[in-house]
């Protein structure tokens, strides 16, 4: 597939090794407005975005560009049928989405979000444990994603609401939301606050803390914060018969350390060990193959027609009518 | 390969599996039977070719040897051994018995539901499916094939090659294989674990269990750890097992060493660890409960307990 990558930072660079790695994809040209992040690339370079979609040749294009641009690139580029990988979030607000989502209608090119949280590991193996049966239905989650913060925080491109939309909820914290609407659905109910808890001066917020319900009355917390003061991932899920622990997540610098699935079966009878102590299986990842698995799925629905499970446009709207309701109420 | 690790955090009432109530008698019968064959060398050497073999101990004349190359151990015994072996009536006798069977149930009971439950989770993980046809070769405990049985997985279910006499269904095409504990005992591991997946479908599971070679109690204890002629005669090692799986046609798709037994074994025997290994002396004389709690954590979850379970898929 050929494809041009718009947006040559941390992220370009991630998706940009993931392609070549994939060996269906033919990277025809790279567009970067700061010509310092295409010097390492022998590929044909662009500073304009509309020049590489419309001179590349490219029949696909990857963007990773600021959460401002998003929107105009992915939405000039559906209108000419090229198929779209785009990074999360989708767009700084949910009128952008909305704008992406109307643009997709009316095109026959395919339009896929970047939620890779999806594919890590940990994740595929909680999400085939609850269908498997084995410890019932998720009655409750808790979600923490947290943030060590950096000494330029303040001057972050994130932390520039004209460029990102939002704070940490909007960076981060999706993810989570992501996987939370991934495990459970649909929420119905959602009680929030969203704060600016240590950087008072930003225009984003750095902390944000919600509670979310489903119609069935499952309950989930979610706690985005930039303030951890260190990178920590904890997702628990609780269902009906046991119990599922995510911590850690598997990332290029393993900052937030390895990554794990735990999980338990409901022993009230203390027969696998001592009341409240239950017999423990502990899954630990030395890998992360969530970008090629990511990746993969949008070769495998532009090349072979398969259907798009992830990071559809359905629920990239969804996850930002969450934030906007969590924004609005906090 | 994926690589995953399956930590079983056992609480201390359920560290003794089996005690060592028939485990005694199991070893007296076992001891007779190697004693009537005279101690002689068969030439055996390791399965990964490289021919680096050492002398790792001897058991009741017979000699153990120890891949340096791989770190697989064997026992020098022939074919004709381990056939007589385990077509023993005494032996069979034993295995067979209501006394036996029932004292197995007894004990390992919950295991097998961790077990079955395992079964279930990798399956549907795979497979995408919940109920399957299983073929389980030399499954030697009517307890645990009731429950299999008796299991929401089973869709249907056979047992073979088993000195067990059940009643079960035919399956001529399986959708998961079970090799559990037989591989340690096995003259021609390669071409047993081609045998187990004949009738398995292209796509399809085995699940693999065996004692292994790499273990810490095994390599701690060495002709004092709870492995005896000829019994436990293949202990090889991950890498080996992978090598197998691979010939016999097979992806491993995950190895795990839930054993929880290592620890406890090298406590238990701690008089009989030799001289030398300094450190591990000094660490099982002084270390509390939760040091040995830690440390077969420890062993559990980077792949030095010594026993395995392997999930591989049969190649399409």
């Amino acid at each position: 597939m050929k494809i041009a990558i718009i947006g040559m930072g941390k992220m370009g660079k991630i998706r940009y090794q993931a392609m070549k790695q994939h060996g269906g994809y033919q990277i025809v040209a790279l567009c970067d407005t700061n010509p310092d992040n295409l010097n390492e690339f022998a590929e044909k370079k662009y500073d304009n975005w509309k020049s590489c979609i419309d001179e590349s040749g490219a029949e696909s294009i990857c963007v990773c560009t600021f959460n401002a641009f998003i929107p105009d690139i992915v939405c000039y580029a559906l209108s000419k049928g090229i198929h779209v990988f785009s990074e999360k979030p989708p767009g700084r607000n949910l009128s952008d989405t909305l704008r992406m989502k109307k643009a997709s209608e009316s095109s026959p090119a395919i339009l896929k979000f970047g939620f890779n949280h999806r594919y890590h590991n940990s994740v595929i193996e909680a999400k085939a444990l609850i269908e498997s049966g084995l410890i019932g239905e998720i009655v409750c989650a808790r979600g923490v994603y947290g943030k060590a913060g950096s000494e330029s925080f303040e001057n972050e491109w994130r932390n520039d609401a004209k460029l990102s939309g939002g704070g940490i909820l909007l960076d981060q914290g999706i993810h989570m939301l992501d996987l939370l609407c991934y495990f459970m659905g649909g929420f119905d109910r959602i009680k929030s606050t969203v704060n600016h808890l240590v950087w008072k001066e930003l225009n984003t917020e750095d902390s944000a803390f919600a509670i979310l319900e489903t119609k069935k009355g499952q309950v989930a917390s979610l706690h985005s914060s930039a303030v951890q003061w260190r990178h920590k991932f904890d997702l628990d899920l609780i269902c009906t018969n046991g119990y599922i622990a995510l911590n850690g997540l598997l990332t290029a610098t393993q900052s937030y350390g390895e990554e794990q699935i735990t999980w338990y079966r409901k022993d009230l009878a203390a027969k696998t060990g001592p009341l409240g102590k239950p017999l423990e299986h502990t899954i630990c990842f030395d890998s992360d193959e969530s970008w090629d698995l990511e990746i993969d799925e949008f070769y495998q629905v532009v090349y072979n027609h398969l259907p798009l499970k992830q990071g559809t446009i359905e629920q990239a709207v969804y996850v930002m009518q969450l934030i906007e309701e969590i924004y609005k109420k906090g | 390969m994926r690589k995953a690790y399956d930590c079983v955090e056992y609480q201390t009432t359920n560290t003794n599996v089996f005690g060592n109530t028939y485990f005694e008698d199991e070893q007296q019968i076992a001891k007779n039977i190697v004693c009537h064959f005279p101690a002689k060398s068969y030439n055996r050497h390791c399965l990964c070719g490289k021919c680096n073999e050492e002398l790792f101990f001897s058991k009741w004349g017979v000699d153990y040897f120890r891949c340096a190359a791989c770190g697989t151990v064997w026992a020098d015994v022939s074919t004709e051994h381990l056939t007589a072996f385990k077509s023993d009536a005494s032996l069979i006798g034993l295995w067979t018995s209501e006394k036996y069977q029932h004292h197995a149930l007894e004990k390992r009971s919950v295991t097998w539901e961790e077990i079955i439950d395992w079964l279930k989770f990798r399956t549907y993980r795979y497979l995408g499916t919940r109920n399957v046809r299983i073929i389980d070769y030399g499954n030697r405990y009517k307890g645990f094939i009731n429950k299999l049985k008796a299991s929401s997985l089973s869709l249907s279910y056979e047992l073979r090659d088993s000195i067990l006499a059940v009643k079960t269904d035919q399956i001529s095409e399986a959708d998961i294989v079970l090799f559990m504990d037989n591989l340690q005992c096995t003259a021609d591991p390669l071409a047993d674990i081609k045998k187990c997946i004949e009738s398995l479908n292209p796509g399809g599971l085995l699940f693999l269990g065996t004692r292994i070679g790499t273990g810490f109690d095994i390599l701690t204890l060495r002709e004092h750890a709870k492995i005896f002629p000829y019994e436990h005669s293949f202990l090889p090692s991950i890498s080996m097992l992978k090598k197998l799986l691979t010939s016999a046609g097979l992806d491993v798709l995950e190895v795990a060493t839930p054993g929880m037994l290592d620890v406890p074994y090298v406590i238990a025997n701690k008089d009989k660890i030799s001289e030398k290994e300094y450190f591990i002396k000094y660490l099982i004389e002084n270390g509390d409960k939760i040091i040995f709690q830690e440390l077969q954590r420890f062993l559990q979850k980077n792949q030095l307990s010594s026993y395995a379970q392997i999930v591989a898929r049969r190649r399409e």
